[in-house]
């Protein structure tokens, strides 16, 4: 019942179109990861600057289409295995070598979580480089029982894994680049 | 009426909701106390605990153990007491601050959140999944009254010269009036996309409501209700505060990961102070002097001076610190 409610939310607020469509509960969570990289700072950041460039090192997404550059603002839709999310970049600082961005339209089957907002930042390091992505995200189905694949868990699961499996995309397209 | 003139919803009443908490904002109603006897008071959702802190110290929070979850915490000055609010768990927890012992939980079900005291000392607790308000006796906590609200009701503030508890309800991009007396909704004002938290300016002169998707501060006289400006503030403001004198409005962006500082008479950019890591609430002590912001991701609180708007220090306190709230501690032992 929850789930067909928020999948006929979720599919009426799509047909709306265009406006950001994401609603969420009261309690968000996080889902930090790290990679060392034996490069510098400025190769790693090269590879990941460009925010429609994702689909170039993150192993998940198939495809993205985008706009706007590296503009506040800008937007890219990433394809994944089981569909599209849509996100827009708010906070590009290319002297931090950082940049912030939200999730504008969700996709449960995509992604099961209602909303995020996500950082990416390469760090130096003695050795090289760790790059740090760092998510708030919330549950998808934020009613009071969520199913199991909608609840918390599944949300801090496929977010953790997608961070994680970004930062192993990173570190293995400059591994191969040499 | 300037009111019309801002094409105003009011009257309409559209109801829902409960509300939610704004636990700093509330914490500090009337004139500036006697310097020095405060405790800052800190929700850590994802610790379960409170982390308090001497505002002179400052240094090793102690901790209090509450059930899971704190999402939010106000002070409420008319029943001396803290209380949490555990959104997930459905519960609020009243905490005796001078023992800080737990010293009642409050099983209200749904999704709290938002959540005020008024003068009497009653509890208008938001729900964030049934857009209501609920209404709670000061003395036995039962309930008095629901109130429709708009969607998804985030943080609430007790206005005590306006006579007026505010929601802001965050998925209608609006806030609510409450009049505490006739416990209905008077008016609805837009406010922005994603209006989440609400902070009071001395006297009720101004409110100023964070509105998360726009990226914009909506500032609204409360008597008679006016709009008086919409502000532009950075990505994702989560918190606002005013100075306690001046009347600048300080508001948290979390993904910009600063406070930006506006003058309100006239509206100036004052610039932003950078933080820790996705702040969210924000408290200013009753002198003007420090501004306190949890800053979720990192565990800790910026301390900033407020004059030199510069951060001064990061303070380790607990995970997930989302809300504070300044305690009066002249009564702490």
């Amino acid at each position: 019942m929850n789930l067909a409610r928020c999948l006929a939310i979720g599919l009426l607020l799509c047909a709306v179109g265009g406006k950001a469509v994401v609603a969420h509960g009261p309690t968000p969570k996080k889902a930090l990861e790290t990679i060392e990289i034996a490069k510098s700072p400025k190769e790693v950041w090269d590879l990941i600057k460009d925010f429609d460039a994702i689909g170039q090192w993150h192993p998940s997404v198939k495809s993205v289409t985008a706009q706007g550059g590296n503009g506040n603002g800008a937007e890219r839709t990433l394809t994944l295995a089981n569909g599209d999310v849509k996100e827009s970049l708010d906070d590009y600082r290319a002297e931090d070598m950082s940049y912030s961005y939200r999730l504008m339209t969700e996709n449960f089957e995509a992604m099961p979580v209602s909303f995020y907002s996500a950082t990416i930042t390469v760090l130096p390091t003695e050795s090289g480089s760790k790059v740090e992505w760092l998510s708030r995200f919330y549950r998808a189905d934020t009613g009071n029982f969520p199913p199991e694949h909608l609840n918390d868990e599944a949300a801090i699961n496929a977010m953790t894994k997608f961070l994680r499996d970004g930062l192993e995309g990173i570190k293995a397209k400059l591994a191969a680049a040499k | 009426m300037r009111g019309s003139r801002h094409n105003w919803a009011s009257s309409s009443l559209r109801l829902l909701c409960l509300a939610l908490p704004l636990a700093l904002r509330i914490a500090l109603p009337g004139v500036a106390q006697a310097e020095g006897g405060r405790e800052l008071w800190v929700a850590c959702q994802d610790a379960g605990k409170v982390a308090t802190l001497g505002v002179q110290e400052l240094d090793a929070p102690r901790l209090v153990d509450v059930p899971a979850g704190p999402a939010n915490l106000i002070y409420s000055q008319a029943l001396d007491r803290v209380i949490t609010v555990h959104s997930e768990a459905g519960l609020l927890a009243l905490i005796d601050p001078k023992t800080r012992a737990i010293e009642k939980q409050i099983d209200v079900g749904g999704r709290p959140f938002g959540i005020a005291s008024d003068a009497k000392g009653r509890l208008f607790v938001g729900d964030w999944n049934a857009d209501v308000v609920r209404v709670y006796d000061p003395q036995t906590f039962k309930l008095l009254k629901e109130i429709a609200v708009g969607k998804s009701p985030a943080h609430i503030v007790f206005l005590p010269v306006a006579k007026r508890i505010v929601v802001a309800n965050r998925e209608s991009g609006t806030v609510s009036f409450i009049d505490p007396e006739r416990l209905e909704v008077v008016l609805e004002l837009p406010s922005g996309e994603g209006s989440f938290a609400i902070g009071r300016a001395a006297n009720d002169d101004l409110i100023a409501v964070a509105n998360v998707r726009d990226g914009t501060v909506t500032l609204i006289q409360p008597e008679p209700p006016s709009l008086y400006e919409k502000v532009r503030t950075g990505s994702l403001p989560y918190g606002a505060a005013f100075t306690p004198g001046t009347k600048e409005v300080f508001v948290v962006n979390q993904q910009s990961g600063d406070v930006r500082m506006i003058t309100t008479r006239p509206i100036r950019d004052k610039g932003s102070v950078k933080v820790g890591r996705y702040p969210e609430g924000i408290a200013i002590t009753p002198d003007g002097n420090l501004a306190f912001v949890a800053n979720w991701a990192s565990g800790d609180v910026s301390v900033i001076d407020v004059a030199a708007r510069k951060e001064l220090r990061r303070v380790k306190v607990c995970e997930g610190p989302r809300a504070l709230a300044l305690v009066p501690a002249d009564k702490l032992e």
